[in-house]
């Protein structure tokens, strides 16, 4: 039986991870969007997408837009094919 | 580490909750410039078939209303572009397809309102401007059943200030839907950016 994946158990990169899943594949989602998203303050945050980078599963982009920085996440495909292999896990545990 | 079959249903229930939230707040921003956009072209067209009721009509047709439709529909298919821009390859594609069906349905919602004026003949320009953002309402509105409570609230907006304005202001019709009208779709816009 596969195992627990514990980087994206953890309740907020898990709820980071399901954020980004649900966008098209390529899309990224604004860090503030995502902080009102995941309800977790800025720092907690960012140092869970620093985790979930390290991983491999989300990549980060910085740039400007109307003058102002923006901070953007993407799942990466190893983080998209992470995900769904954990929710087979999930489901598998429900189907006993 | 092990689950039990509740902490696995829990988690569960947790990515499909924020999976929810996160799809409804990007279809959201990504509505937003078109709002904005449409109440723009609301603004100018009332505001135009207000100042000059008789111009712009060519064998009647009224091309001011035409030209700025014609506009909008560019304006949105460029605003969906930008939408393509982040995209990986395969959902570029699934995006293009998407907003051709948009596209088609825009026509279709074209086609039904030109036939609909040519078989009910509105008594008025105030008539056919006020069917138009009725039709639009129970459009948001329906949307919202679907989509999320905001688009609802949207369309209920737009249909009562327009029903409003048409009994209780109606020699100041065209200029309340300009003003009223054009300007609560662009606060729309500017709300569902805040999402």
């Amino acid at each position: 039986m596969a195992e627990l994946n514990t980087i994206i158990h953890q309740p907020v990169r898990l709820k980071i991870m399901s954020a980004l899943k649900a966008l098209p594949p390529g899309d990224m989602l604004e860090f503030v969007r995502l902080k009102k998203i995941v309800e977790a303050t800025e720092g907690n945050l960012g140092a869970h997408i620093q985790t979930l980078e390290e991983a491999g599963y989300v990549t980060v982009e910085k740039d400007f837009a109307d003058n102002r920085p923006r901070t953007r996440v993407r799942l990466s495909r190893e983080g998209r094919r992470a995900f769904e292999d954990y929710v087979a896990f999930l489901r598998g545990i429900l189907e006993g | 580490m092990t689950l039990s079959p509740d902490q696995a249903a829990q988690s569960l229930q947790e990515i499909e909750k924020t999976a929810r939230r996160s799809a409804q707040a990007h279809e959201y921003a990504h509505s937003s410039p078109q709002f904005i956009l449409w109440g723009l072209i609301w603004m100018v067209g009332y505001t135009g078939s207000y100042l000059l009721p008789n111009y712009g009509f060519i064998h009647g047709i009224n091309w001011l209303w035409f030209a700025l439709v014609v506009a909008g529909v560019v304006g949105s298919s460029i605003l969906g572009r930008r939408r393509y821009r982040d995209l990986a390859p395969d959902a570029i594609a699934k995006a293009k397809a998407i907003g051709f069906r948009w596209g088609m349905t825009c026509l279709v919602f074209y086609v039904f309102l030109i036939a609909t004026f040519a078989v009910m003949r509105p008594t008025s320009p105030a008539a056919s401007g006020a069917f138009v953002p009725l039709i639009i309402a129970a459009i948001y509105a329906v949307m919202g059943i679907w989509r999320g409570l905001r688009f609802l609230y949207a369309g209920i907006a737009v249909g009562a200030l327009t029903l409003g304005g048409w009994f209780w202001l109606p020699e100041y019709f065209l200029l309340w839907m300009a003003a009223v009208g054009g300007g609560s779709l662009i606060l729309v816009g500017l709300w569902l950016r805040k999402v």
